[in-house]
């Protein structure tokens, strides 16, 4: 039976903490893997899944854990040369003849073969076994590798992993996630760092639609897919609108629902122990997303706000966004809160005095504790999503 | 909560003679139609039956019509399975810019494989423009499909007088037309080659449709197998689907056409009055009797569909089809229409159950609507 090789990312630059985090990743990753039944192993400079019945299913479940940088389907056998060419010789013989090299890693030093000795002499081993293939060290078809540990482990395949940090390892902040292609970016980057996130959605019932509300449980779904279950409070935003929209000058609307999106989403994550704010905001993106937009939106919070997105093309997010899985999501056109009441000609350079000064229509407080009581709060991703039998 | 429902141009509830036939179908005679016992050629004459009641609602005979999974198969059947007799994929294929996604993209197919396509620009009323069509014609022609009315804007093609047009010019060309928004509500098209249609949008139950066909159409069916529908579409025939169709043909009132273009009229005059309004597509007394498309200024479609939502009114925002697809329907930016009308743009459908107190509820709740979200400073 095969085992998953796992190369850890980054964690290893870390000190006495290592443990901590090398304790949380085999937890994310032995979530991850429980459902194929893989079994996590921990071991000397690499993790293990061992007992996976659908590798391919293992494999994709812990591509997807934050804190590994690779994975490698692996054939387990002796430390002993004529085991590893048989298996090696096997494995060969699963693709088409073509050129091959081999690599070694000896991190057992007791064996006694250093790693390109043994390189070599499998090399050779194999060139007699397989007639039909040819050595080339540097444009291979296959490279058969060899890792001399606990015991030997040959592979031909690697797949990258996800990267960053195990989640839940630094501290936990509040997305402002839309419907749209940016936030969820916004979030998996956020995440990737081993931060584990609160979702905040601000639902313009009934000018928004049960679909959009629904769009937006779909992506946190995609998130938890590879943080683990995630909350989402959906705040009811309609009346702040609307009292903007009758109130303040209409040019700036939009940057005043920005502020009071700030406000309730830092109050949401005070109470709920996260330490910042993560938005999908880039430079110059849209009218609010000026300098003087994003400099009135962040002044309202004491919060640190993060912007992964901040210096990202549009183009470079669409690509982002399709390789984690939630752009065709993202695309569905259901209008969101943004969109309900765009004034014609938005501020694209407010003053935050006069933008302060049109606030002062607003009873604030009253409008921010209203929509706080209609908070409700949901946990994506735990349910169990399969139909048919359990 | 009872809604008011004024989106059948999308789809139509069951009546109740169709949910009935389907059920007493599936208990007392639910024999394959092709079983060689006495109940079974009872339901292979009961599906003969639905057969000639069905071609004689298209004005032609039972030899001439085959039972689909609906509109859309209807129309892939018939564009795309000319397209197959031939050994290769050669010809001149026309079509216009505002048709239903399920013409566009089998003309798309085409193209893609080696077909000549010609697309036909329409004008801001959704007719095709002017010469447009002479000079398309001046080549031979294998096929043209053109709708009969609009799904989106109630726009109606004298698609007659196009295929005699067509077949003086052209005696081997074919003319497809989709007919699934006009069924029942204008006259079946004589001149016409194909003709497709669906049971869901005349109060019949939805997965079933039918194609009328011309004398001696032959072309390989889209699926191999028993060689049901002449060949053209294998498969144990949709029973429970075919006979609600036939319940619902029978049923569907024949003074309903011109029921509806009364209150059609009736909820243009009220809804008007909120200003700033437009009819999407042709003058009122030229389209269609149960499609009215208007763009709505300052105001965005769907967020406009939910606030009449709101007040217990359900209306449309285009072809449900496409509704997932961004930018705006794609028929109304053929159509060249100014950019707020088609961001702004909703659709009232009606059927021959709307009456007169839904369309003054549903007018009131437009002018309430509206006037909410333009809002009043």
């Amino acid at each position: 039976m095969q085992t998953i090789l796992v190369r850890v990312g980054e964690m290893y630059l870390k000190g006495r903490n290592r443990p901590y985090f090398t304790r949380q990743l085999m937890k994310k990753l032995q979530q991850a893997v429980e459902g194929f039944g893989g079994r996590v192993k921990g071991g000397e400079g690499r993790l293990y899944i061992e007992g996976a019945q659908d590798i391919e299913g293992a494999m994709q479940a812990a591509s997807r854990v934050f804190g590994i940088f690779s994975l490698s389907p692996a054939t387990p056998c002796e430390k002993d040369l004529d085991a590893i060419t048989d298996v090696a010789a096997s494995m060969l013989g699963q693709h088409q003849p073509g050129t091959f090299r081999v690599t070694a890693r000896r991190a057992d030093k007791r064996f006694p073969m250093t790693s390109d000795a043994l390189a070599a002499e499998l090399g050779g081993r194999l060139l007699e076994r397989c007639p039909e293939w040819q050595v080339d060290l540097h444009t291979f078809d296959v490279n058969v590798q060899v890792e001399i540990r606990e015991c030997a482990y040959v592979y031909t395949r690697t797949v990258e992993g996800a990267g960053g940090m195990p989640a839940g390892t630094n501290g936990k902040a509040a997305l402002l996630l839309s419907g749209g292609i940016d936030s969820p970016v916004a979030g998996w980057m956020t995440a990737r760092r081993g931060v584990q996130l609160e979702c905040v959605y601000f639902h313009s019932f009934p000018y928004t639609s049960e679909h959009a509300h629904q769009k937006v449980v779909s992506l946190a779904r995609i998130l938890a897919g590879y943080t683990g279950p995630i909350r989402l409070h959906t705040v009811p935003f309609t009346d702040i609108q609307l009292a903007i929209r009758d109130k303040c000058p209409d040019a700036l609307g939009t940057v005043l629902m920005r502020r009071y999106m700030m406000r309730l989403a830092e109050r949401i994550a005070i109470k709920n122990n996260a330490q910042a704010l993560v938005t999908g905001e880039s430079i110059g993106q849209v009218a609010s997303q000026t300098m003087e937009g994003l400099a009135c939106s962040n002044e309202v919070v004491d919060m640190p706000v993060f912007r992964p997105l901040i210096g990202m093309d549009k183009i470079d997010i669409m690509r982002m966004a399709r390789h984690i899985g939630t752009y065709e999501t993202s695309i569905l056109p259901y209008e969101d809160c943004c969109t309900v009441f765009t004034p014609k000609n938005p501020a694209t350079h407010p003053r935050v005095e006069r933008v302060r000064e049109a606030e002062l229509a607003l009873d604030s407080e009253a409008l921010i504790s209203a929509a706080l009581e209609g908070v409700q709060v949901e946990l994506i991703g735990q349910e169990d999503d399969v139909g048919g039998q359990a | 909560m009872g809604f008011i429902y004024l989106d059948n141009a999308a789809t139509t509830p069951m009546c109740r003679a169709a949910a009935e036939a389907a059920r007493d179908y599936e208990s007392q005679l639910f024999y394959n139609p092709s079983a060689l016992y006495a109940p079974a050629a009872q339901a292979a004459a009961a599906l003969e039956g639905a057969r000639r009641c069905i071609a004689a609602s298209l004005h032609t005979t039972a030899d001439k019509l085959i039972f689909t999974g609906g509109g859309t198969e209807s129309n892939a059947l018939a564009i795309i399975g000319t397209a197959n007799r031939r050994s290769q994929f050669t010809g001149r294929y026309i079509t216009t810019a505002a048709e239903h996604p399920s013409v566009l993209e089998a003309f798309m197919y085409l193209k893609k494989r080696g077909c000549e396509v010609i697309v036909l620009p329409v004008d801001k009323s959704g007719a095709i423009i002017e010469g447009a069509l002479e000079q398309a014609l001046e080549k031979e022609v294998t096929l043209i499909s053109i709708q009969h009315v609009n799904s989106e804007t109630g726009a109606i093609h004298d698609v007659g007088k196009i295929a005699r047009r067509v077949h003086t010019l052209w005696p081997r060309a074919k003319v497809h037309a989709d007919g699934v928004q006009a069924y029942l509500r204008l006259p079946a098209p004589n001149e016409v080659d194909f003709y497709s249609v669906s049971a869901h949008k005349v109060h019949g139950p939805k997965g079933v449709g039918a194609l009328k066909i011309s004398q001696g159409t032959q072309f390989p069916g889209m699926r191999p197998g028993g060689g049901q529908e002449k060949g053209l579409r294998s498969g144990t025939e949709n029973m429970l689907g075919i006979m609600g169709m036939e319940a619902a043909v029978r049923d569907f009132p024949g003074d309903a056409p011109a029921r509806m273009q009364g209150l059609k009229q009736t909820l243009w005059q009220n809804i008007s009055q909120a200003g700033g309004v437009c009819i999407n597509g042709p003058a009122l007394e030229d389209g269609a009797p149960h499609v009215l498309n208007i763009g709505v200024e300052g105001v965005r479609a769907e967020v406009l569909l939910h606030a009449m939502e709101e007040r217990g009114v359900l209306i449309g925002t285009g072809s449900a089809c496409s509704s997932r697809k961004q930018g705006g329907s794609a028929v109304l930016r053929a159509m060249g229409l100014e950019t707020w009308a088609i961001l702004g743009a909703v659709r009232f459908s009606l059927s021959p159950y709307t009456g007169a107190e839904d369309i003054a509820r549903a007018s009131q709740a437009f002018m309430d609507s509206v006037r909410v979200l333009r809002g009043g400073k």
